[in-house]
This record gives structure tokens, C-alpha cells and sequence, in this order.
């Protein structure tokens, strides 16, 4: 992809990475008596198209309505019905603002990987939020010996979403120090114009162990009705959704550096400092995203 | 990359209705109904309705209204008014009640107006400010009672005004409720829906 093509791609993409936003929790749950962690960025950030949003509604109700018909007619049409209300609703769900796609694109705009290692972000990104659903869900109806109330998914949520973004901010920071001294001091060791690629996996999963709120939704419902094996194909499913878009982002990062890399071929030195200052920036960037995060 | 220009990106969703309440010719609360979404909607009965017998005891309903609807008071239970003395939101309110109809679980709540500072044409929204929750208008969004003396003529639409938007600070503490009226950096815009009323002669 020339660089050109690739700046206008990224210019249009920006509206869906949108603000620094947050999952957010929900306005409507919390008591005076909860302990909870200094507020995150409850905006969703920037804008979405109404259209979206009413899809939005459409795939979840139609998710809703096919977890309830399951109890009176089960069949393989409730099934696919779910599957792909549900792969759709992870699609659209990740376009607008968040699910770590800034977190994504930063991480790969800096290093020459393999195509794959972006995707693979990608979709490890959505899987790990949609298996912290998965995992909250379990290990509070274990405590709660019963399925999980709503609010003590929301307020461990916030509590998981503050840690992540203390991890992320602890990462990057760090990440951002051995850089710059490495840089500076020109010490031997080097990842190459890859990068510390450790470092990018440890990123991505630190980041994304928030739970999903669409699919602790989609959990809950479905123990509710009974059926706890169709949400959990239904989350899987939506992940996959969220995944495809998260991993575009990845790519937008890897065509990007891909072609500036392409340019700078002749000059191998530039290209090392390139890389270098690009790493920087991303490590930066990454810490930046994670002080906004939090309302200190 | 700013604003809400366009819409909210939302995890959860609410059907509005709004009852406009008069009392001797002069609208005195509003009655608001809210549908809420299956998924939020089925966990809360699921939680509150503890012997499932489809309706919510006054206990049930207490334990409702405190853990999963007091914590609005935070952002003016999504209530934005505004007139010509400036936008404001309704600092408490009561005769929260809470049901389920057709699988759906609804919550009912009323909030007390000055007709001296609204005056008899006023504009009403209801709208998240945090973009956790898109909020529809049910159809019809609004209608009208009177508690007590004749009730005047109403009318009424729903309209989305570029001229009054709401700004507000994504990055302050919930307890900010301070109004900006104009764009400052680091200001989010956005523009509710709302229900513009006129009343008597």
C-alpha cells in the first residue's frame, strides 16, 4: 500500500478509534456502601453514526429474543440465528470507540512484523476481553454460589478495568525508559527493527482483561434461560466479530510502517532510527492512552 | 474525534416516555417511563425479582431503586430541561416504582417542575451524557394529565436543536455538574433529542 493511500485510510480510521474511551461502567448501578477505584473515563468517546447504534439495538434484541426462543423451540436455526446476530453485534460493537484498537495500531506502527503478529493482536485483544467476561461471570457465581448479580459484575469490572489501565500505564512507561536509554546509550542489545515483540503480547493481553459488557450480557442471559453453552457460543462468536476489527487495525499499523519502511529501504540506518523514534512514540502514546484512562 | 455530533456508542438502551402532570393550568412534574433493554432489564428481575413471582414487592422495589437507579442522581437522572433562564436537571425524585411488562422491565419516577422558572414553554430531554446508555423516545414520546383543574392545550415535538448543544468535560469527576456554555478545549459536544412544550394560550 503506498503511503499516501495508507495516511487517507488512517485519517478516516480515526473516527472509530475515536476518544480514549473506556469501557465505562454503568451509570445506573453503584450504593453509596461500595468500595470502588478512582473513576475511569466514563465517556464512550467520539461520535457513531445513529445508524450503528440502531443496529446496535436490532442485533442485541434479536440476540435476546433467539436465547429466549431456544427454551420453547430449540433447533440449529436458534443457533446459527445466535451466532450470527452475535458476530455482527461484535463487529459493529468494535467500530465505534475503544476495544484497544488505538492500543493495537500504536503497538505495530513502529516494528516490521510479519502480517500475521497485527491480526493475531487483533484477535488475541477480543478474545482475551470476551474470555475475562467468561471468567468474571464463573468465578463471582462460585463466590455468590448462585449466578452473579449485575452489580458485583459492573463494580469488578470497574475494579478490573482500573488495573488494567495501571498496567498499562506501568508497561508503557517502563517499556518507554529502556527505549529511550537503550537508544541514547546505543547499548548492544536490539530487537531489530521488530522491536521487543514480549513486550507487545504483554501489552495486548494486560490491556484487554476487561470484561466485555455485551458479552457478560449475553452470559447472563443465557444462564438465565438455562443455557449457558449457547452464550458461551455466542460470546465466542461475537469475539470473532470485535476480533476482525481490532486486527484492521493491527493491519492499518503494519501497511503504514510497511510502506515508510519501503521508502526508507536504500537507507539502513534510517530505517534504524525511524524505528527507534517510531517505538518511542508508540510507547508514549500507549502511556498517554493509559493516564487518560483514569480520573485521578 | 470530538463530540457527539452524531450518536452515543452504548452498552445498554431505554425506551422513553415522558407524561407532562398539570395542576391548575400550569405543568407541575413530568412522569417519566422507561423501558429498559432485555439484557440490562432481564439481569435486574433476575437479581430483585428474588421469588419470581413476575412483580416487585415495595422490599424488592426498595432494593431496586438503591442499587440500580439512585446512582443516577449523579447525572441528573438523565433529565435535561432547559428554558430561557438556562439548562438545569432535576436534583431528586420520587415515587419510584419499577415492573415488568411482557418480559420487559420498566421503571416509573416523577420529578417535580417550577413552572416560575420554566415558564409555560420549556424543552425536556432525556439523555445519557456518558454514552453508556442511547436513549429512544417511545412513540408517542409525550403526553399530558391534569392532576387537578381543566387541562390547557398542549403542544408539542420532538426536535434536535444545534443552537442550544450540551458540552461537557468527558475527562471530570461525576460530581462536576458544572453547565458550559460555550466550547472550551477538551470539551465534548452533543446534541439530545428533545421534547419541546408549549402550554396554554
Amino acid at each position: 500500500m503506498g503511503l499516501k493511500k495508507w495516511f487517507v485510510l488512517l485519517v478516516l480510521a480515526l473516527g472509530s478509534f475515536g476518544g480514549l474511551a473506556s469501557l465505562g461502567a454503568n451509570p445506573f448501578l453503584g450504593t453509596d456502601t461500595q468500595v470502588l477505584p478512582p473513576p475511569t473515563n466514563l465517556n464512550q468517546g467520539g461520535p457513531v453514526p445513529q445508524f450503528l447504534v440502531d443496529w446496535q439495538k436490532g442485533f442485541r434484541d434479536e440476540t435476546a429474543k433467539l436465547i429466549d426462543q431456544w427454551r420453547t423451540d430449540p433447533g440449529l436455526g436458534v443457533i446459527l440465528g445466535i451466532l450470527l446476530a452475535t458476530f455482527i453485534y461484535g463487529l459493529i460493537h468494535a467500530l465505534g470507540p475503544g476495544h484497544r484498537k488505538s492500543v493495537v495500531f500504536s503497538l505495530f506502527l513502529g516494528r516490521q512484523t510479519p502480517l500475521w503478529k497485527p491480526l493475531a493482536a487483533g484477535f488475541l485483544s477480543a478474545g482475551i476481553h470476551a474470555l475475562a467476561a467468561l471468567v468474571l461471570i464463573f468465578t463471582l457465581s462460585l463466590i455468590e454460589s448462585g449466578v452473579a448479580k449485575v452489580l458485583d459484575v459492573d463494580q469488578s469490572s470497574r475494579w478490573i478495568e482500573f488495573i488494567s489501565a495501571l498496567a498499562l500505564i506501568t508497561l508503557a512507561a517502563v517499556l518507554l525508559v529502556i527505549k529511550i536509554v537503550s537508544t541514547v546509550l546505543h547499548l548492544g542489545h536490539s530487537h531489530g527493527p521488530e522491536g521487543n515483540t514480549k513486550s507487545v503480547w504483554a501489552v495486548v493481553i494486560s490491556t484487554s482483561i476487561v470484561p466485555c459488557p455485551g458479552a457478560t450480557m449475553v452470559l447472563l442471559l443465557s444462564i438465565y434461560a438455562g443455557v449457558p453453552w449457547l452464550g458461551v457460543l455466542g460470546v465466542i462468536s461475537m469475539s470473532v466479530g470485535m476480533g476482525i476489527v481490532i486486527a484492521a487495525a493491527g493491519f492499518l499499523a503494519w501497511a503504514g510502517q510497511g510502506a515508510l519502511f519501503n521508502r526508507l529501504k536504500k537507507h539502513p540506518r534510517r530505517v534504524e532510527l525511524v524505528s527507534n523514534i517510531l517505538e518511542m512514540v508508540s510507547y508514549g502514546f500507549l502511556l498517554f492512552i493509559g493516564l487518560m484512562l483514569i480520573q485521578w | 474525534m470530538g463530540g457527539g455530533v452524531l450518536a452515543s456508542h452504548p452498552h445498554m438502551y431505554l425506551d422513553s416516555q415522558v407524561q407532562l402532570n398539570f395542576k391548575d393550568g400550569r405543568a407541575v412534574s413530568a412522569t417519566l417511563t422507561w423501558v429498559l433493554d432485555q439484557f440490562f432489564g432481564t439481569s435486574l428481575v433476575y437479581d430483585y425479582d428474588r421469588n419470581r413471582d413476575g412483580k416487585f414487592s415495595p422490599t424488592e422495589i426498595s432494593m431496586l431503586e438503591r442499587e440500580a437507579f439512585s446512582n443516577l442522581k449523579k447525572y441528573g437522572y438523565f433529565v435535561l430541561l432547559r428554558s430561557e433562564k438556562g439548562r438545569t436537571s432535576p436534583p431528586k425524585v420520587r415515587d419510584f416504582t419499577a415492573f415488568q411488562n411482557q418480559g420487559r422491565l420498566v421503571y416509573k419516577f416523577t420529578i417535580d417542575l417550577d413552572p416560575q422558572v420554566l415558564g409555560n414553554s420549556f424543552y425536556l430531554a432525556v439523555f445519557d451524557t456518558s454514552f453508556f446508555c442511547a436513549v429512544n423516545y417511545s412513540s408517542p414520546a409525550f403526553s399530558s394529565v391534569s392532576l387537578g383543574g381543566p387541562l390547557p392545550p398542549v403542544q408539542w415535538s420532538v426536535v434536535e436543536d444545534k443552537n442550544f448543544p450540551v458540552y461537557y468535560n468527558p475527562k471530570a469527576p461525576m460530581s462536576d455538574k458544572r453547565e458550559y456554555k460555550q466550547w472550551q478545549p477538551g470539551l465534548l459536544t452533543a446534541y439530545p433529542k428533545e421534547i419541546w412544550v408549549k402550554y396554554g394560550s
